[in-house]
């Protein structure tokens, strides 16, 4: 069946956290139903909808910016208790707005991630997680790696709450007060998670990559499924609710690209089928549904990071517009006192601003020193590694509209456009002998609030990348963010040990602390956590998401070890830590194990995607004669036949990953020359000749041969 | 009639109703003038691939139809640009053409994108409907709570920043502070003269980067400088090369703050670089070039006076000393010196061996002074030179064409005979007669194939003598204003059809036959 949705606007709120919007339970379980919202400005506001507009019950003052908004009860009861975090503090409203609960944790950081259930209280901020049951502590753990998201599950026989902690070196916890930790290993980074069903000790988590999956905590703890993302967004939020009115709970979606997904759980496939989508412009801040405007349609809504508040009703279009006397013809005295309402607001403001402006010039030019501040622009930002392209995304969300970004890097990058983006892309001529690698202006079209832009890196490239945004606001006003690309920019955290590899190795030695080794590392790799290891020894493992490289990190005060069967991985390394020991004057001392067998394994990994790309172009090349060929009434064979049956494949993946081929030429030119370095002799001379050897390649055999004849 | 000049290569144009048309450009502008006025202009990221004419909404006004680079197809009011119709193919549009495909006596918009894919559309009277899009209230409360939003995120704003204890105190700056900008030219350079545009604040406040938007002379539509952090100074020089003499319009966007700020002020600044900004003027006298253009304009000195302050990038402005005027400029970058000479008796002369600038100053003078019809005398001895090769190459590629056409066509007649001997032999099965006529035409095919490559070549030389010439004629015309100018083009039109080159290089000399 097919579910159509239709947006109806509500309000702007204002700027919002993740998980900041929820909707309450109704007692009898009819009727419509009431909604709360915490906002960055610290209002909370719980109201219903009434023909559209916003019904107020309560709205608190303004105050510290809410993180997360959850909701509550005692045990058995409605859940119908409304508690925000902010900073450290908890606070509990009941449904009237009545303040019932300020408790203030002993959380040294902003309270981040919150979850309730009866009388038990769990929070946590970046690395810390406490459970407080009445008020008392119960537990305290700290986490070397980011907390993502915290959830409790049900607990039917009265064993004692336990908690799933998410967590970025992609773990889900299973913690509780009496028992030991369960960990769950998944394949991405969890954005958010949800519970998948009351009885079993089932969690759904969401992941950075837009992947969904399902983890059972159960007799044997294991992720169920993984419905890959596809290159859609971070997930943001996740809710169950039965859309269909079919009596089977779907799952409703929200992204940070703004699409809101809603899948349904088909009992003859093993994974979830996407039923409806909806793309809007801004990242999904939360994602709620029930009956909020009419009381027989189910409703999905929606908050996003500028503040839109949203529904997305199975309502059809003209019924709505019938309720609210919205059309074409006859727009209704409510509707337009409504418009009549929000201009007279409006109106009212812009006289005050124009006060304000006058004010501001006014200063300005009596007053020589005054000085100006620039208002702080909010800024939503992320720089994540997609693996299955190898590329970054950078994308940028303002609560305003951007009027311009300008990209500059220090380091050699190349820029993929994003067909979503409409704005106007313009390369600057500069030079990087005055550190300016790349200069790029996108002009933005209006309204425009986020902008997403593909950074392609290269392994052994560091340097920062700096974004300079400038919304159309007055007074006109800019901030720089900066994002670092690491020298080995491409790895990522993997639990997979793939022992059986032939590793070349590099150890270290010399007079440093943990905590300094640490930090090196932190230099060459992404996602390394915050906090130094709190066991005496560090254990990190890497993927390099483009070559299928693995990389492992084992390190403690005095010594380090890494292994690779990636020689380039091992150069690189080995060039940033020399370098940050000298400049901190630790005297080290180095070795390097080279693995006779790694060179040829490696050209191993790398020959199926040179294959592939070769083929790729080739049949690229081949599309128009084919299509000539087909025009003239040739039969053809079935082999050029199917390659002209996937024309849309080629030309699709031969547009998403440009210049792929040259990206893999010059790893292997990489490679040679740093295993020239570590055999003690220079390369370099030799790389005209492997260039023509690439150009002829087909069996990784040539090049092998190639590689050990030095 | 008139002459515009855009900020690409224009790909694309089409009639509109009455006065109207539109345009496209290479770099994913359109847009549509009234006459010579721009009613309005749109850039997008995507290239528009064709515009077209066709009132999809049946309001009896064509509307501007666009199919762009990525298989969209627009439909936009043609007075204000407003979006009424669109669609989206799977690929780029190929074109768009218009006609009564199914005879029923109307015209249909048809689409064919580059795949093959063809939709075809009909007016549809209901996209003019006043309320056409269903959710109209909706979009109109969605407009008045952004419009909100953005007018509490200002008020808010100026209440912080007039609130002095503020913690963030790398983001201020001084309110007085003031950027300014200096446009010089720049011919210390001497491989690529320039100008260069000096930016710089009025007190310690840094520059961080500079954004200059502008069409046409850079490679993209913007160039940014952006200074390594340990060279944050107080100014900052953009060089800039313009194109050809055109006025360029630059808008730039400097960042303003302290040396380690995260947070900036937006300076916006926009300066128009005179029409002759790269002739730079000189001290002294010079020694003038032999060729010069001379006319009348009867218009008080003054205003001559103005139109140089307006027109050229002067350090001072020129004032009047005594009756006559004469300027000294070195066109950069190649150098030449031009020669504006004021008499009193109301005779404006400039010297200048290129002809084409001599004719752009003209032109910008006459319409500074809106002269409706300008008589000149010139002497340019180096393109007369230039016309008389020209022309002697046109004769001579003209004979050879004749020549050639004549070898081909008795080549041809071989031919003829050969095929004729060729199927003959055959018939009365004489394999030697078949060997020996087939040897000869492939001869005969090679022959006229090489001179078909020799005529080739010479219809190349011809077009682009033809070219030249005609471009000279333009460039001549251009030192006329109005009727002259209109005359001249059609007497040297006449004369090149009549191969009389005397006749030509009097009219370049006198304007008349």
């Amino acid at each position: 069946m097919e579910l159509v949705l239709n947006r109806i606007d509500y309000s702007l709120v204002g700027p919002t956290s993740r998980h900041t919007m929820k909707i309450l339970p109704n007692p009898d379980g009819k009727g419509l139903q009431r909604i709360a919202i915490g906002g960055h400005d610290g209002v909370v506001q719980i109201f219903n909808i009434k023909k559209s507009t916003l019904v107020h019950s309560f709205k608190s003052l303004p105050g510290a910016k809410i993180n997360r908004l959850e909701l509550g009860g005692m045990k058995d009861h409605l859940q119908d208790k409304v508690f925000i975090a902010a900073n450290n503090e908890v606070r509990g409203y009941n449904k009237k707005g009545k303040l019932f609960l300020a408790f203030e944790t002993t959380l040294t950081e902003p309270i981040q991630h919150m979850t309730i259930s009866g009388s038990d209280l769990m929070v946590a901020s970046f690395h810390s997680f406490q459970h407080y049951f009445d008020c008392v502590e119960k537990l305290n753990a700290t986490f070397a790696d980011k907390i993502t998201d915290i959830i409790n599950m049900p607990s039917p026989n009265n064993e004692g709450v336990r908690t799933v902690i998410a967590c970025e070196d992609r773990t889900l916890r299973l913690v509780s007060e009496k028992r030991q930790a369960v960990v769950v290993e998944i394949g991405s980074r969890p954005s958010c998670l949800q519970l998948a069903d009351e009885e079993d000790l089932h969690v759904l988590f969401g992941a950075q990559d837009g992947s969904i999956g399902l983890v059972s905590f159960g007799f044997n703890a294991q992720v169920r499924w993984v419905l890959e993302g596809g290159g859609s967004g971070c997930v943001n939020c996740m809710v169950h609710f039965d859309m269909s009115g079919d009596g089977q709970r779907e799952l409703i979606v929200g992204r940070d690209d703004g699409l809101i997904e809603v899948f349904v759980y088909d009992p003859m496939q093993e994974l979830p089928v996407k039923r409806a989508s909806y793309a809007c412009t801004e990242s999904i801040m939360s994602v709620q549904a029930g009956f909020v405007s009419s009381p027989e349609h189910p409703e999905i809504i929606a908050v996003t990071y500028t503040g839109w508040f949203f529904g997305l009703t199975t309502e059809s279009k003209e019924s709505i517009n019938l309720r609210q006397g919205d059309g074409p013809t006859n727009m209704s005295s409510e509707m337009q006192e409504r418009l009549q309402q929000l201009r007279l607001e409006i109106d009212e403001i812009e006289q005050k601003v124009v006060r304000e402006r006058e004010k501001y010039k006014q200063t300005t030019q009596t007053r020589p020193d005054a000085l100006s501040i620039v208002p702080k622009i909010e800024i939503n930002e992320k720089f994540t590694l997609i693996p299955n392209e190898a590329v970054y995304l950078l994308s940028i969300e303002v609560q305003t509209p951007i009027d311009n970004v300008l990209i500059q890097s220090e380091t050699p990058l190349r820029i993929l456009d994003v067909e979503r983006n409409s704005a106007v892309v313009s390369h600057s001529a500069c030079d990087p002998e005055m550190g300016n690698h790349l200069l790029v202006t996108y002009r933005c079209q209006v309204n425009t609030t986020r902008l997403e832009v593909k950074v392609q890196t290269t392994e052994g490239q560091a340097g920062q990348l700096r974004a300079y945004v400038t919304v159309s606001m007055q007074p006109k006003c800019c901030r720089l963010i900066k994002f670092t690309v690491r020298p080995l920019s491409l790895h990522q955290r993997s639990h997979d040990l793939a022992l059986d590899r032939p590793y070349n190795s590099l150890r270290l030695t010399g007079a440093f602390s943990l905590a300094e080794v640490h930090s090196w590392i932190g230099m060459c790799v992404p996602e390394v956590p915050d906090k130094v290891p709190l066991t005496s020894e560090g254990v990190l493992s890497y993927k390099n998401s483009f070559l299928d490289t693995v990389l492992h990190c084992v390190y403690a005060k005095g010594k380090a070890e890494f292994k690779s069967d990636n020689m380039s991985t091992i150069a690189v390394l080995k060039d940033v830590l020399t370098k940050e020991a000298t400049a901190k004057s630790v005297d080290l001392d180095i070795s390097c194990e080279i693995h006779p067998e790694s060179t040829a394994w490696m050209l191993g990994l790398v020959h199926p995607l040179l294959a592939k790309q070769r083929q790729l172009g080739a049949e690229n090349a081949l599309l128009a004669p084919l299509h000539e060929l087909q025009q003239q009434g040739v039969t053809l064979p079935a082999n050029y036949q199917s390659i002209l049956d996937s024309e849309t494949e080629i030309v699709e993946n031969m547009k998403s990953q440009p210049a792929q081929l040259e990206r893999l030429k010059s790893i292997i030119c990489d490679l040679l020359v740093d295993i020239g370095k570590f055999r003690g002799g220079n390369a370099r001379g030799r790389l005209a000749q492997l260039r023509d050897l690439l150009e002829q390649y087909t069996h990784p055999d040539t090049l092998i041969d190639f590689f050990l004849m030095a | 009639m008139g002459e515009l000049t855009e900020t690409e290569a224009v790909t694309s144009l089409t009639p509109l109703q009455k006065t109207c048309f539109g345009y496209g450009l290479s770099n994913g502008t359109i847009g549509v003038y009234e006459k010579l006025q721009r009613l309005w202009r749109i850039k997008s990221k995507n290239k528009a691939i064709t515009v077209f004419n066709y009132d999809i909404d049946g309001d009896g006004l064509d509307e501007l139809i666009i199919g762009w680079s990525n298989g969209k197809v627009d439909g936009r009011n043609c007075r204000t640009g407003e979006v009424v119709f669109k669609d989206n193919f799977s690929s780029a549009v190929a074109g768009i053409v218009a006609g009564d495909y199914r005879l029923n006596g109307g015209r249909d918009l048809i689409c064919c994108s580059v795949t093959g894919e063809v939709r075809g559309y009909q007016t549809n009277k209901v996209l003019r409907a006043p309320g056409r899009r269903v959710n109209y209230g909706h979009d109109a409360v969605r407009e008045l709570f952004s419009k909100k939003q953005n007018l509490l995120l200002e008020l808010s704003n100026y209440k912080e920043s007039s609130n002095q204890a503020a913690e963030v105190v790398k983001a201020k700056i001084p309110m007085q502070t003031k950027l300014q900008c200096v446009v010089a030219l720049n011919e210390k350079d001497l491989e690529k003269p320039h100008i260069d545009v000096t930016l710089f604040t009025n007190n310690d406040t840094v520059i961080r980067a500079v954004l200059v938007f502008c069409e046409g002379i850079f490679q993209g539509e913007s160039h940014v400088l952006h200074p390594r952090d340990w060279e944050l100074t107080r100014s900052v020089t953009v060089p800039i090369t313009p194109v050809s003499n055109i006025p360029v319009d630059l808008h730039i966007k400097a960042l303003i703050g302290q040396i380690d700020s995260t947070n900036f002020h937006l300076f916006e600044l926009s300066r128009q670089l005179p029409r002759f900004a790269m002739l730079q003027l000189l001290k002294g006298k010079h020694e003038k070039p032999k060729s010069y253009s001379t006319f009348i304009v009867k218009e008080r000195i003054q205003r001559i006076i103005l139109w140089v302050n307006q027109n050229f990038l002067l350090q001072t402005e020129v004032t009047l000393a005594g009756l006559e005027l004469e300027l000294f400029f070195k066109a950069l970058p190649t150098n030449k010196l031009v020669v504006f000479c004021v008499g009193s008796d109301n005779k404006i002369t400039i010297f200048c061996d290129n002809m084409g600038l001599v004719g752009e100053i003209t032109q910008s003078l006459a319409n500074f002074l809106n002269v409706n019809d300008l008589e000149a005398r010139a002497e340019f001895p180096n393109v007369e030179e230039k016309m008389k090769m020209l022309m002697h190459n046109m004769v001579e590629l003209n004979e050879v064409r004749l020549q050639l056409s004549t070898d081909m066509a008795s080549c041809l007649d071989s031919i003829r005979s050969h095929v004729i001997r060729i199927e003959d032999a055959r018939i009365i099965e004489d394999v030697e007669g078949v060997l020996k006529w087939t040897t000869a035409l492939a001869t005969c095919n090679s022959d006229i194939l090489k001179s078909y490559k020799v005529r080739n070549n010479n219809h190349e030389d011809l077009v682009k003598s033809l070219k030249q010439i005609n471009k000279c004629i333009e460039q001549s015309s251009k030192l006329r204003v109005g009727k002259p100018q209109a005359r001249l083009v059609e007497l040297c039109r006449a004369a090149v059809k009549n191969n009389n080159v005397p006749a030509i290089l009097r009219i370049f000399k006198t304007g008349i036959n």
